[in-house]
């Protein structure tokens, strides 16, 4: 079955994965035996580690194939997303420290954890096996639920932790159900020995290929937080540690997209028809249902969470397409949104003090002029979460239209951008509160942190960089669609 | 030199952003450095534009200082940057009126001093790129995120109820654009679909054929968002509360500039790519201009406010280029054109005349005050001479573009004319109703002791009033520009262009010129 067969282990083709889990390790360790020594160094042996994969993964460059038995794929698609990924994981270590610093709940375990996660990410990426897909959203999904709950004094907190475990772990069943009825249907799990099944019509028991698609889509649906399993976003948004939930909207959620696009194009495309329209009417409902929630938040991590539903209908659009294209332009969307998403994030994590943090919207009187940096970071973020040109958040959106209009969906493409405008109305609240309202006493010079800095000054780069000039990441996106579509042919 | 020769356009668009970062670095209490480097940007900058006059060759039909780029060869868009005789005054009105609006702030703004001027100048860049874009996409680019600056212009440094005007101005028109976005996508569809590579180059999407349903389709996609930035009526209420709550320069730029691209872009886009759409549609919307015209009149005759009047003129003045656009015949195109342009000089003047009463009066209200003339002679000639142009006394600007406009009216549908005709009498009776209240009668104790017009506000409004006469009397030195332009427009514009309803992709023979009032 494989064309190329390299030696049955390979570490090298884990290197990244293996480096991060060797960090984790230590930096737990590290966490028991020398708490004062963790709570110090912990985030930045995990920058260490980071970095240590980042050039652990570029070695592997341009390494296309497939290692320990055809449990993982090497590809330029999986290539591209771990390497974002390990980007949003420096990104959010960068982010935590000044957070957790100042709430003083500094701990090594919380590193330990996050690249636990980052590992799951990448490995969801980097299979064409349903089962260490599976493998790879538990691992992400354990150490997310951990996380979640890291403020432990904070009713919230342990409030987002249980709820997010509970629904989590029903979906993950969902999701594994999904995969035996894959199997039942196929006799494999392997994606592209599903397709060649179904394609041939080789199938045990073709009865339960629906079904089971439809299982596996439920639990992809929940990760993403897509229209009807986004209930519980709102809320573990907003009881998560900031830092953690700026990780959530994004790392999980492109782990998620890229799976599923994985999945539906490697295993099925013979069922394309009915899988872009169902995503026709999920990408619709959750961008109206996002959109029009988050008109009435206060609270920016709960508007930011209903925001990150509509942008989930956006990328959602993309595979209405089914096309290349879409696929491109899902890739292009993700990479700007991670960066708006953090841009704001990090904004809000600048407000943070110790006693409380800062999160309701009407509080934000004069932020942008006491605190130039942070409001600027902050209105820019949101106008391109807007999808307001010059910015990243616009060609992401143009992608995933164009993709649309190609397929022929202009119904779609319309009543999306007329909901892209409504969203203009909640993301210019805080800008309307930060430069048009009278000044607060609340607002605080915020205390420097390199590592903040750090990322709000990426985070404005790259929305501005794709906003202006989109060509070299669309160029990267576009290079990887051919992998991913030939080895789906395959 | 030769280099700047190369990127004219590039420079007159980009200098000013250039200028707002430089703005940045310097010190926030230096406020008269940071008057006085914003003023010299702008003034650079109308400098630089200058050249564009005097190197544009009137014969030519075509774009001219062209530019091209790569920018993102995946989509086949590129960095097109050109000017014809449509957009040269476009451009030169932007930094004409910028360097005036500087001027205008320079005692008006007094808080947050470097921002504002930082904004003003990010607009300026957003302007100018609208009317050299010669790519669809980047034309979009720089439509919608000049939104921005005029955004926090209107909702930082406006009046009691910015917040809510600037939300209403920036939600309406983000909606009309939106739609329009889609609609440029369709197009570039359309061209992939027949071509097998799509394109965002207007000059190459000039050449497509849609067939008539699609026309219509995308006919109002574009024109929505242009309708709503003219504004037509119906959808001008956005444009009274922007008026009234923006600071004097903002609205010098709202009325000069902005509405101006909701007509350029009837002109660019509308007329060459839909021409089937726009002589099915021209005389429906050439009632919605009547409408406007009569409606923004008689709306602008029962305003208290000042500000609020000469807002509700703008509507009408619009509502003048609009049917001027649609009867779709060289004067009055011409004269639409012309309108525009008069539209920004005298419009600008006035609302840069009513910041000045309102700097010291601290009202706009016209009941309020009185006998100006006697207070501030000077001040109450130059109103006067800008109401009589706004009015469209011979002699001034505003006569041309409104004769033009209603002898071409008259040409293609002669009840048009007459009907409008009444605008310009309406006109006269709202401007020198108000004229009469403020200017003549006695003034309140109140306001019997301003100062008039300062070196400064006489320094902005003198090249205005010089415009009025020059663009009154000798014409020529603008309409000769235009000629060649306008031709090629309305050639474009003919419906008898062939155009295919089911036959994609079969050869027509060479392209039949038809006179362009043949409809009637």
């Amino acid at each position: 079955m494989n064309a190329i067969s390299p030696p049955l282990v390979s570490l090298a083709a884990l290197g990244p994965e293996m480096t991060l889990l060797l960090t984790g390790v230590a930096v737990m360790l590290l966490a028991a035996m020398a708490p004062a020594f963790s709570r110090r160094y912990a985030p930045y042996i995990s920058l260490a580690g980071i970095l240590v994969a980042l050039y652990a993964l570029l070695r592997l460059t341009g390494t296309v194939g497939t290692a320990y038995d055809s449990m993982l794929t090497l590809d330029s698609y999986g290539f591209f997303f771990r390497f974002v990924f390990l980007l949003v994981a420096a990104a959010a270590v960068l982010l935590s420290i000044s957070f957790l610093t100042a709430q003083k709940i500094l701990h090594g375990e919380f590193f330990a954890l996050l690249l636990f996660s980052v590992v799951g990410m990448m490995s969801i990426v980097t299979s064409k096996e349903l089962l260490v897909i599976f493998i790879g959203i538990e691992i992400l999904s354990v150490g997310l639920y951990a996380m979640a709950g890291f403020q432990r004094e904070n009713v919230y907190s342990v409030e987002a932790a249980v709820k997010y475990f509970l629904l989590g772990a029903f979906s993950t069943s969902f999701f594994l159900f999904g995969i035996a009825m894959v199997y039942g249907a196929t006799g494999t799990t392997f994606l592209p020995a599903v397709a060649d099944s179904i394609a041939r019509g080789t199938m045990h028991h073709p009865q339960y290929i629906g079904p089971g698609l439809a299982l596996l889509l439920v639990g992809f649906l929940f990760k993403i937080s897509a229209f009807p399993f986004h209930m519980w976003t709102p809320d573990v948004y907003q009881g998560a540690p900031t830092p953690v939930t700026a990780f959530m909207a994004v790392g999980p959620k492109m782990a998620g997209f890229a799976a599923l696009a994985r999945v539906l194009l490697t295993a099925f495309p013979s069922l394309e028809v009915e899988w872009r329209h169902m995503a026709v009417v999920i990408s619709a409902c959750t961008m109206l249902i996002g959109n029009f929630a988050a008109l009435r938040q206060n609270n920016i991590k709960r508007m930011l969470a209903y925001s990150s539903i509509a942008h989930v209908g956006y990328v959602l659009m993309a595979f209405v397409a089914g096309s290349p294209g879409g696929v491109a332009a899902m890739m292009f969307y993700l990479v700007a949104y991670a960066a708006m998403n953090f841009a704001a994030f990090g904004a809000v994590i600048a407000l943070v003090r110790e006693d409380e943090e800062l999160v309701d919207i009407d509080r934000y009187g004069g932020l942008g002029f006491k605190n130039p940096v942070i409001g600027a970071v902050l209105a820019l973020s949101l106008l391109s979460l807007a999808g307001i040109p010059p910015t990243a958040g616009f060609f992401g959106k143009f992608f995933v239209f164009k993709a649309a209009l190609q397929a022929g969906h202009t119904y779609l493409v319309v009543f999306a951008v007329l909901n892209s405008a409504l969203s203009l109305y909640y993301y210019i609240r805080p800008v309307i509160f930060a430069y048009m309202k009278p000044e607060t006493a609340e607002i605080k010079p915020a205390p420097a942190f390199f590592s903040l800095t750090l990322v709000l000054a990426a985070g404005t780069f790259f929305i501005i960089w794709f906003g202006i000039y989109p060509t070299w990441l669309y160029e990267r996106v576009t290079l990887t669609l051919d992998s991913l579509y030939r080895l789906a042919a395959l | 030199m030769g280099m700047l020769q190369g990127s004219l356009l590039s420079a007159v668009t980009f200098v000013p952003l250039l200028g707002a970062f430089l703005l940045i670095l310097i010190p926030r209490q230096s406020l008269r450095q940071i008057r006085l480097f914003a003023f010299a940007v702008t003034l650079l900058d109308f400098l630089l534009s200058l050249k564009l006059y005097f190197g544009f060759d009137p014969t030519r039909p075509g774009f001219q200082f062209c530019e091209s780029r790569t920018w993102i060869p995946q989509l086949n868009t590129s960095y097109d940057l050109g000017i014809d005789g449509i957009s040269l005054f476009l451009v030169l009105l932007t930094t004409f009126l910028m360097v005036l609006s500087v001027l205008a702030s320079f005692s008006a703004i007094t808080e947050r001093v470097r921002e504002y001027f930082f904004m003003m100048l990010l607009l300026e860049t957003g302007m100018i790129g609208v009317f050299v874009s010669l790519d669809l996409l980047l034309f979009y680019l720089f439509w919608e995120g000049m939104l921005i600056p005029m955004y926090f212009l209107i909702g930082i440094w406006g009046g009691p109820r910015r917040i809510y005007a600037s939300i209403k101005f920036f939600i309406y028109t983000l909606v009309g654009s939106v739609l329009m976005l889609v609609g440029i996508i369709y197009l570039y569809q359309l061209y992939a679909a027949q071509e097998g590579h799509g394109t965002f180059s207007i000059l190459r999407l000039y050449a497509l054929d849609i067939s008539s349903t699609e026309q219509i389709w995308l006919f109002w996609a574009f024109f929505l968002a242009f309708a709503i930035k003219v504004p037509l009526f119906p959808f001008h209420t956005w444009l009274p509360d922007a008026h009234v709550e923006a600071p004097t320069a903002g609205s010098v730029l709202l009325a000069g500039i902005l509405l101006k691209m909701g007509t350029y872009g009837m002109l660019r886009f509308n007329l060459p790519l839909f021409p089937h759409a726009t002589h099915e549609y021209a005389g429906f919307i050439m009632i919605m201009a009547l409408v406007g015209i009569i409606y923004g009149s008689l709306m602008a005759m029962i305003q208290k406010d000042i500000k609020k009047l000469v807002a509700y003129s703008s509507v009408a003045h619009l509502g003048f280029v609009v049917l001027g656009i649609f009867a779709l015949n060289q004067e009055a195109v011409e004269g639409a054109i012309y309108q525009m342009l008069n539209h920004g000089v005298s419009t600008g003047a006035l609302f840069i005349i009513v910041g000045v009463i309102y700097e010291r009066a601290h009202t706009r209200e016209i009941a309020a005050l009185g006998g100006l003339w006697k207070v501030m002679p000077v001040y109450s000639a130059f109103f006067l001479i800008v109401a009589l142009s706004s009015i469209g006394l011979p002699g001034t600007n505003g006569f041309v573009g409104e004769f033009l406009i209603l002898m071409g009216t008259f040409k293609s549908r002669a009840v048009f004319a007459v009907i409008a005709s009444t605008g310009v009498i309406l006109s006269a009776v709202y401007m020198l109703w108000a004229l009469q209240r403020m200017l003549y009668g006695v003034a309140p104790e109140k306001h019997s002791k301003h100062p008039d017009l300062n070196p400064r506000e006489t320094l902005t409004l003198v090249p205005l009033i010089i415009c009025i006469f020059l663009m009154g009397i000798y014409s020529p030195m603008f309409t000769r520009c235009m000629h060649a332009s306008t031709r090629q427009l309305l050639y474009g514009a003919t419906v008898s262009r062939p155009v295919q309803v089911e036959q994609r992709g079969i050869e027509t023979g060479p392209h039949t010129t038809a006179a362009v009032g043949d409809r009637e």
